[in-house]
């Protein structure tokens, strides 16, 4: 039970205060302008656009900026932010395999059609604290003595597709409009299109402990990386003014593609099969972590036995948000005060209740 | 329409300072655009496809400004990514320049030609960029 | 050629749909709308208030037949949808002289959401005082009214509808600027 609880005002105004200084810091330092978050915590930004289901990188440096950067604020800030606004229309789907890639690699072929391009990635850092970057001045000088990447890139995952070892992925009959989480709720069993956005959505920190659960032993999952790609793709609408589709600028994507064993059922031969993760900016490893969790979410419809929760839709999907997890966590700071005495005088009463049949069980003996 | 399509997603794509460099001698020759709408920022829906080719998902939100105007006999529409209303705006008045036959083809080589050209530039920028971390693999041979 | 809208589209639609608020809050008694777009051809300018206001790409609206401009500029504003007949609309706008669907044949949501039930916009002629007494939550003890130009039927069809209470749909009255709120939850007596 809540109550309402008046009084306070003034202490909250003074909260605020002491929040905005304590956002400000020291103020004999420079204030953080936006284009700077939005360039130099570009990571930081894509995490908070993606799980604020809001590709806006602007909104997304005020947010982290508000927020002091504490990203699953941000993230509130900016999915409440998104409701003040209306939709003006869907994108076509975007078509991952005309990214203008900036990197690409495989870990299943060596030799995959136009290389391994490894792009900007901390993978082949020695993770030593770089002090030069204490300082500032520094200007990376990036090599331009090569011939432009093919475009488009071809995809991995084809080369195996056209002898039938992995699962085509097709448009399904009628190309259905998919379920849309931010106006309709999660219905169970959940439908891949509602997983996948779900999981669009999900916590980092929540996906990559579930993933990392699935490679541990809790799913039926022996994942190979088949394609990581990230770069630059045009989003496309077809505004009913114009009766066309027209390009209205490009994003950055990571796209990976898991490939899974699958022995085999009644009506499918064994073959591999798919795990899919798609995210914003370079977010890669999240990228990663929703494609090994959408994989395990697939036991039920490859027939799979359904031992581990990571195969559970229910406990996946429903504690993936980090806006609801955080508002249910720490709505315990709320009054709860007339809970509490109901709580403590029950215990009182059960204690009381205790002590007195103890009292009559010591005079029988 | 091809065409059209073509200089929207050049529009679009281009920083909006150069765009409105570019379209200032036109904009103070040609009559002021009376707007259907001012420029007006909201969210589209952004799909993906499951396994990048299968059924479609609803991924995630973004941000797009769009505006229209007539200039003459002729309406233009802006959409963009982002919130930028200038941007929008822009490319709504250039969109309705490029309609008219008066200025058609002056605007292709004057305004969208060399936007495409900067963009074209860009993009094999980056694209020479990612191909210098392209890995050469060497094979060692070992034993007999 | 499209046509302009609002002239503040944020704000107008805002006041509008205030307006809106307090015609079904206090059913039957008149108000003036606040902010008018300029007419489209074939409609009331406060019809066309009430469509910027009410309709989005997320709802289906059915239309009578309409001059190409005026649905163009329609869609163009809105991003409406339209439903394929009467049963599957959100909306229903009526232009003067459009023969009244079966209010029985509309959307009147369920059980357990009433909301999603049809909602009515019906252009008529003009208001008067003597056709029918309502009562009802809004209405102090009653409220007379009448509308010239409602299909002969209408009042009747009605009382109908107040009987299906919770489920059953609305209506907007709209003479030009001026409209009037018919919730399902008012009642109708004729004479």
């Amino acid at each position: 039970m809540y109550v309402a609880v008046k009084g306070g005002e003034q202490a909250i105004a003074r909260s605020w205060d002491l929040l905005a200084a304590s956002r400000r810091g020291d103020p004999r330092l420079l204030e953080l302008e936006l284009a700077q978050i939005r360039e130099q915590m570009r990571l930081a930004v894509a995490r908070v656009m993606l799980e604020g289901s809001l590709y806006d990188e602007n909104l997304a440096a005020l947010a982290l900026k508000q927020a002091a950067g504490d990203a699953v604020e941000a993230i509130f800030l900016l999915r409440a932010f998104r409701t003040t606004l209306p939709r003006l229309a869907t994108s076509l789907p975007l078509d991952t395999g005309a990214m203008r890639v900036r990197r690409r690699i495989s870990g299943t072929f060596k030799d995959v059609p136009g290389g391994q391009i490894l792009g900007p990635t901390a993978d082949y850092t020695q993770r030593l604290l770089d002090f030069s970057l204490a300082q500032s001045g520094a200007e990376a000088d990036c090599a331009e003595d090569h011939d432009p990447l093919p475009h488009p890139l071809p995809n991995v995952l084809d080369t195996l597709a056209r002898e039938g070892l992995i699962e085509a992925e097709t448009i399904p009959v009628g190309d259905p409009e998919p379920p849309d989480l931010t106006r309709s709720p999660l219905m169970f069993p959940a439908s891949r299109p509602a997983r996948l956005q779900n999981l669009a959505r999900a916590d980092e920190g929540w996906l990559l402990g579930l993933a990392y659960a699935t490679q541990r032993g809790y799913a039926e999952s022996h994942p190979f990386a088949g394609e990581i790609r990230m770069g630059e793709v045009g989003v496309s609408v077809c505004p009913p003014e114009l009766g066309f589709e027209i390009d209205i600028g490009a994003i950055t994507l990571t796209e990976c593609q898991m490939i899974n064993q699958f022995a085999g059922s009644k009506t499918a031969p064994p073959q591999f099969t798919r795990g899919y993760g798609l995210s914003f900016g370079e977010a890669e490893r999240k990228a990663m972590a929703m494609a090994l969790v959408d994989r395990s979410l697939r036991a039920e419809e490859l027939g799979e036995d359904q031992l581990a929760p990571t195969q559970q839709q229910e406990f996946v999907l429903y504690h993936s948000d980090n806006v609801e997890a955080s508002g249910f966590v720490q709505h315990l700071k709320l009054p709860h005060y007339v809970d509490f005495q109901a709580e403590l005088a029950l215990i009182r009463t059960l204690r009381q209740q205790a002590a007195d049949l103890s009292q009559q069980e010591t005079r029988h003996d | 329409m091809q065409t059209r399509q073509r200089w929207l997603s050049v529009l679009a794509n281009s920083p909006p300072n150069a765009l409105q460099t570019l379209l200032a001698p036109w904009r103070q020759r040609t009559e002021a655009p009376v707007w259907l709408r001012r420029a007006e920022t909201g969210l589209v829906m952004l799909q993906g496809r499951a396994g990048g080719t299968g059924a479609r998902f609803n991924l995630a939100e973004i941000s797009v400004t769009r505006a229209s105007c007539r200039i003459g006999e002729q309406t233009g529409h802006g959409w963009v990514r982002g919130s930028n209303a200038e941007h929008a705006e822009l490319i709504a008045v250039a969109d309705a320049l490029l309609q008219d036959p008066r200025h058609q083809a002056e605007l292709l080589t004057q305004l969208v030609a060399p936007l495409q050209g900067a963009l074209d530039e860009r993009r094999a920028r980056d694209a020479r960029q990612a191909a210098a971390s392209k890995v050469e693999f060497f094979t060692m041979v070992r034993g007999e | 050629m499209l046509h302009p809208a609002f002239k503040h589209p944020v704000d107008d639609a805002q006041q509008t749909f205030r307006s809106l608020l307090d015609a079904l809050a206090q059913p039957l008694r008149l108000s003036a709308l606040p902010c008018l777009p300029p007419a489209l051809p074939g409609l009331s300018r406060g019809s066309a208030a009430l469509l910027y206001t009410l309709i989005d790409r997320d709802v289906s609206l059915w239309l009578p037949s309409l001059p190409d401009d005026t649905l163009a500029s329609l869609r163009f504003h809105t991003g409406m949808n339209l439903a394929a007949n009467p049963a599957e609309a959100d909306f229903l706008l009526l232009t003067a002289g459009t023969p009244l669907p079966p209010l029985s044949t509309l959307k009147a949501g369920s059980d357990a959401y009433p909301d999603r039930s049809a909602t009515l916009l019906i252009e008529i002629e003009a208001f008067n005082q003597d056709q029918v007494i309502g009562s009802g939550p809004g209405i102090p003890h009653t409220r007379r009214f009448g509308a010239d130009g409602l299909p002969g039927d209408f009042w009747h069809q009605w009382q109908a509808n107040h009987a299906r209470f919770p489920l059953g749909v609305d209506a907007i009255l709209i003479a030009d600027d001026r409209i009037a709120g018919l919730p399902r939850t008012t009642r109708i007596q004729e004479g």
